[in-house]
């Protein structure tokens, strides 16, 4: 074509455009002049551009990533990481999808989690990752989940870990006040099994940083295990607009998110300040406020709210939302949540020790107004020796399965004794989303697309 | 895995003529595809329209050291980033297209590429091709969507990295848009030539 040829249809069209549609066949009629061709041609472009619809509104990446994600929603599955055969989704969250594998040499099942959320750019932050995943799995810790092995997979970093089943604390707690608290007992053994835990990666100079409900994970038998230790350091702090910004679409697309994560910072993670063992002592007070009254104890319709609420708040007392809290208790709790570091716990043993007094038979500390409570605490000695019997039958039959340590400690005693009413499934980390969820998302992105694979969802940009 | 720094090197050594910074490139970008086509698995759900733009965002971002490019020629290395994206997600759609068909395996490591359907593979294809033909009519248009599609830039970006204005760019937009549209559709196999 020649440059005058085109220019002459570049500027039909744009003088056209400028037009109402309805009056753009006579403008051409008398602009064209009787050159027919050239009519045809620029009348073939407006119409073109009325099909075009949002044809290259999305950027390209985009538009192949949507593909990726519309027909690749398990690309994982079936493939080898490392000596581990990808063999289903178990669950999606935050920080990365969590498969159920097969370890290929030991032939046993496996949860791997690949961290896609983030790529391992860091080297120094992964190699402290490292370090720390080495010290959690040196303690071998019956209430830490136990880790087999971590790598990277084409930049992603993974962990391997034992499958447990069970579900997330985050599932037994209720949706809304008015639910109500977990049953005392039953709230003690899990406060108890995680201070344990805590307890044990503190000594080793561990920190959680992340600790929540989410994170916290109730075996079939009452058992309590703590996920996800270390990975809270493997996110992007550098990146602090990015950080923000990606804060602020969660919240405009998923309020819930955030707030699950900000509700548990303690001040100084809120002020951005060093944080250390006591942070995870806050949290480790969140949850047992909301264990114990089946209320958060900071809220706000938004995570600044939330967050202005941890810096300058006292939550109200336990006891105002469950009768039967002992002042004891109430001082435990209370203690966590000190807004000064050093005001709180110095030492998660000595926390281990307080929450270990409370359950004893001499104290008082679980309230006497109940009858059943009484008659619990009588019969204790005697049930003692069952329950370690059943202890330690319960662990040796889950290391067979799962090489957990031999010994369920005393304190799973509580634990063990309530079972869980919900129907336990099959899940290891952050099982937030299932299956066909997943599967609804990839067609909605599908669909989406249309047509054409260059059209963007007409919401796009 | 190189930071963003080493990225924005690679770049540049590209963009002087060094193919081999093509080979270490290209798996950044299939990683970052793939992480956002994870970010679409995870986050899509109706009503929700900014989790795309940010994640766009934010991986043009990772990939790139604006602050180390902006000193040089800004205008000069947003061409530079639509080009190469434009050579590696082409690339991409052709190895896959070829993986389905069964031959050329081994050429290109593709994993990542192995969710894609060859239809929409095709269409990347076909847009390609398109775009060298709108080349040799219309130079600036087809850098336009090299830019703006490709690249990924906005209306201002591209404007900057055309040296004219913004509402240049819009106008200019339409016709291109429309016309790459109609070769597209004269390939479909209804259609015919």
């Amino acid at each position: 074509m020649k440059p005058e040829r085109w220019k002459q249809i570049e500027q039909l069209y744009d003088a056209a455009l400028e037009r109402n549609a309805d009056r753009r066949a006579s403008f051409l009629d008398q602009a064209c002049e009787g050159d027919e061709e050239l009519r045809r041609e620029v009348a073939s472009l407006l119409a073109s551009d009325e099909q075009a619809g949002s044809f290259l509104a999305a950027p390209a990446t985009e538009v192949m990533a949507r593909s990726v994600a519309a027909e690749g929603a398990s690309s994982l599955i079936g493939r080898l990481i490392g000596a581990y055969q990808v063999q289903s989704l178990l669950g999606a969250g935050g920080m990365g999808e969590v498969y159920l594998a097969r370890d290929i040499r030991l032939g046993r099942k496996v949860a791997i989690k690949v961290l896609t959320a983030f790529i391992a750019q860091d080297v120094d932050r992964l190699r402290r990752f490292e370090r720390e995943a080495r010290a959690i799995s040196a303690l071998n810790h019956p209430n830490i989940l136990t880790v087999y092995d971590i790598g990277a997979y084409e930049g992603l970093p993974y962990i391997v870990a034992e499958l447990l089943e069970g579900q997330e604390l985050r599932a037994q707690l209720p949706p809304t006040a008015e639910a109500g608290a977990l049953p005392l007992r039953m709230a003690l053994g899990y406060a108890q099994q995680v201070a344990h835990g805590l307890a044990a990666a503190h000594e080793k100079g561990v920190v959680h940083r992340d600790l929540k409900p989410e994170n916290l994970f109730v075996l079939a038998d009452g058992r309590v295990k703590i996920l996800d230790f270390g990975l809270a350091k493997l996110k992007p702090h550098g990146e602090a607009g990015l950080d923000s910004q990606a804060a602020a679409q969660n919240q405009l697309t998923d309020p819930g998110a955030v707030m699950g994560t900000v509700g548990y910072m303690a001040p100084e993670q809120v002020r951005g300040h060093e944080t250390d063992h006591r942070a995870d002592i806050f949290a480790f007070g969140v949850i047992l406020y909301e264990m114990f009254s089946g209320r958060r104890p900071f809220v706000g319709e938004s995570p600044i709210e939330v967050m202005n609420a941890i810096l300058k708040e006292e939550p109200p007392e336990l006891g105002e939302a469950n009768v039967k809290i002992s002042p004891q208790l109430e001082k435990i709790v209370r203690r966590c949540l000190e807004k000064r570091p050093e005001r709180r716990f110095q030492s998660t043993s000595d926390l281990c020790f307080a929450l270990e007094a409370l359950s004893m038979p001499s104290g008082s500390a679980l309230t006497t107004t109940t009858n059943a409570l009484e008659a619990t605490k009588r019969g204790r000695r005697r049930e003692l020796g069952a329950w370690i019997a059943a202890g330690v039958f319960a662990a040796r039959r889950n290391s067979r399965r799962t090489g957990v340590g031999l010994l369920t400690s005393r304190m799973n005693r509580a634990a063990m004794k309530s079972t869980c009413s919900r129907s336990p499934r099959t899940a290891s980390w952050e099982p937030t989303r299932n299956a066909s969820q997943r599967v609804a998302a990839a067609n909605h992105a599908s669909g989406a697309t249309g047509g054409n694979c260059f059209t963007s969802p007409p919401t796009g940009r | 895995m190189p930071s963003s720094h080493e990225v924005t090197q690679l770049l540049l050594a590209w963009s002087d003529g060094d193919q081999a910074a093509l080979e270490q490139l290209t798996p950044l970008v299939y990683r970052e595809l793939r992480r956002l086509a994870r970010g679409y698995m995870r986050q899509e759900r109706p009503g929700h329209i900014l989790q795309t733009t940010a994640l766009i965002n934010e991986a043009y971002l990772r990939l790139i050291d604006w602050k180390q490019v902006h000193w040089r020629n800004r205008a000069h290395f947003f061409g530079v980033a639509a080009q190469l994206m434009r050579r590696i997600l082409v690339d991409f759609a052709r190895a896959r297209q070829q993986d389905k068909r069964g031959g050329g395996a081994g050429q290109v490591s593709l994993d990542e590429a192995a969710a894609v359907s060859v239809e929409r593979s095709a269409e990347f294809i076909a847009l390609d091709e398109a775009l060298g033909r709108l080349a040799a009519i219309d130079p600036r248009r087809s850098l336009m969507v090299e830019l703006r599609f490709f690249g990924g830039l906005s209306e201002e970006e591209t404007a900057e990295a055309l040296k004219v204005s913004p509402r240049t760019v819009r106008r200019e937009w339409s016709l291109a848009r429309a016309w790459l549209h109609r070769e597209l559709k004269r390939e479909e196999p209804e259609g015919g030539k």
